[in-house]
């Protein structure tokens, strides 16, 4: 090989991976305020969503952790809501949660990312399963306050039915919400006084 | 008529359609295939996705075909291909979220599809840009097609439903097999069978 073919082909190879790269980060500066905007909808919708009576909400941090708190039109406290993500089947869930000022009880989830197994895991988006949720007695009486059985679900006891064919992806969810409220119980409570 | 060795553009895109489905025929890129056609909607999205990265990998490839040293062709082509698909993510993600969200890993993905190293390497590298354009036309569009005849025999079997919209009644008890994996081989197996069965009575 000589060194002139060498030298092309750096050459060749360098200005194609620059170019490409110019490229892409143009596009990706186009889209970016865009592609922010729609995950702030995202949320902004799930919130509302879930508190279908809230008239605006609150943003707050302790120790890292951020939490959202929602107010009803006379500005009476109402209802947490707060992110919990971790792995799944295949990549992170990142789920939003709303639950009642006691922590007892579950209002709703909604799923704000996931990656799981296009028709199968993806239906931990589905209204089905996020019904299962809805109205969902936080056990504290167990290990954990949420737990899932393949046959059927029983509200009033923390559990939750997963779905067929998709019982990782619907365990995921479980383990992530009991991690969060888990972690999250202390500060909430505090908060609450 | 013109001889078998200079087809003309409109031959180059029949090719895709039919003769040399990219899905049903040279059965490149199976792994979006089976993998995402368990709704239309999936099918359509991944159809076009990989319809604008095979055009314009094409279009690029035959456009550099004589600069590109042939020592280093192949990891020329992926870095274009690359560049495609990023470009096609970013958009979805930007303008169809729900779409993006429901294809998941499968667009990234979309850079290791055969199909697309493969016309870059087979077809572009060594023809025309106005017959590589045609080329990824066809083929695009028989990808695309072969994914929606997919999708819909799955869906409406496994959940009763086209396009999301419920099409077969109450009294339809959905084949859950349908929308999981082995439907998709099932279906898969069927088409192409059926499609043998068809060229073979052309043929006499």
């Amino acid at each position: 090989m000589n060194k002139s073919l060498i030298l092309r082909m750096i050459i060749v190879l360098v200005a194609i991976t620059f170019l490409s790269a110019l490229l892409l980060s143009i596009t990706w500066s186009l889209s970016i305020s865009k592609i922010k905007l729609n995950e702030q909808k995202v949320l902004e919708t799930a919130l509302y969503e879930l508190n279908p009576t809230a008239a605006k909400y609150d943003r707050k941090t302790i120790q890292d952790t951020i939490f959202y708190q929602m107010y009803d039109q006379q500005d009476q406290f109402i209802s947490y809501a707060f992110i919990a993500d971790g792995s799944g089947f295949q990549a992170n869930i990142k789920t939003l949660v709303s639950v009642d000022p006691t922590l007892t009880k579950i209002l709703g989830i909604r799923i704000l990312e996931q990656s799981e197994t296009p028709g199968l895991g993806t239906k931990i988006m589905d209204a089905s399963f996020l019904n299962e949720f809805v109205g969902l007695i936080l056990n504290y009486t167990k290990k954990v306050p949420l737990s899932y059985s393949k046959s059927v679900s029983d509200k009033k006891h923390g559990v939750i039915k997963a779905i067929t064919g998709a019982t990782i992806s619907s365990r995921a969810v479980v383990n992530l919400i009991n991690q969060k409220i888990t972690k999250i119980k202390p500060f909430l409570k505090k908060e609450a006084i | 008529m013109s001889t078998p060795v200079h087809p003309t553009n409109t031959q180059e895109f029949l090719k895709g359609l039919w003769k040399e489905n990219p899905m049903l025929v040279q059965l490149l890129g199976l792994c979006p295939v089976l993998a995402v056609t368990n709704s239309v909607i999936n099918g359509i999205a991944m159809g076009l996705a990989t319809f604008f990265v095979l055009l314009s990998s094409n279009i690029v490839i035959s456009l550099l075909k004589n600069i590109i040293p042939k020592q280093i062709r192949i990891a020329g082509y992926i870095v274009i291909i690359a560049t495609a698909v990023t470009i096609a993510d970013i958009f979805l993600k930007a303008n169809f979220l729900s779409i993006s969200k429901a294809l998941g890993p499968f667009i990234p993905l979309i850079v290791v599809n055969c199909l697309i190293l493969g016309r870059a390497e087979a077809f572009a590298s060594k023809n025309t840009v106005v017959k590589s354009f045609f080329d990824a036309l066809g083929m695009g569009t028989g990808f695309t097609f072969g994914l929606i005849v997919l999708s819909s025999i799955r869906e409406i079997l496994g959940n009763g439903t086209w396009l999301g919209v419920p099409i077969l009644g109450e009294w339809f008890q959905p084949w859950l097999i349908m929308i999981l994996p082995p439907g998709a081989f099932l279906t898969m197996g069927f088409l192409i069978a059926a499609m043998q069965k068809i060229k073979e009575r052309k043929n006499g």
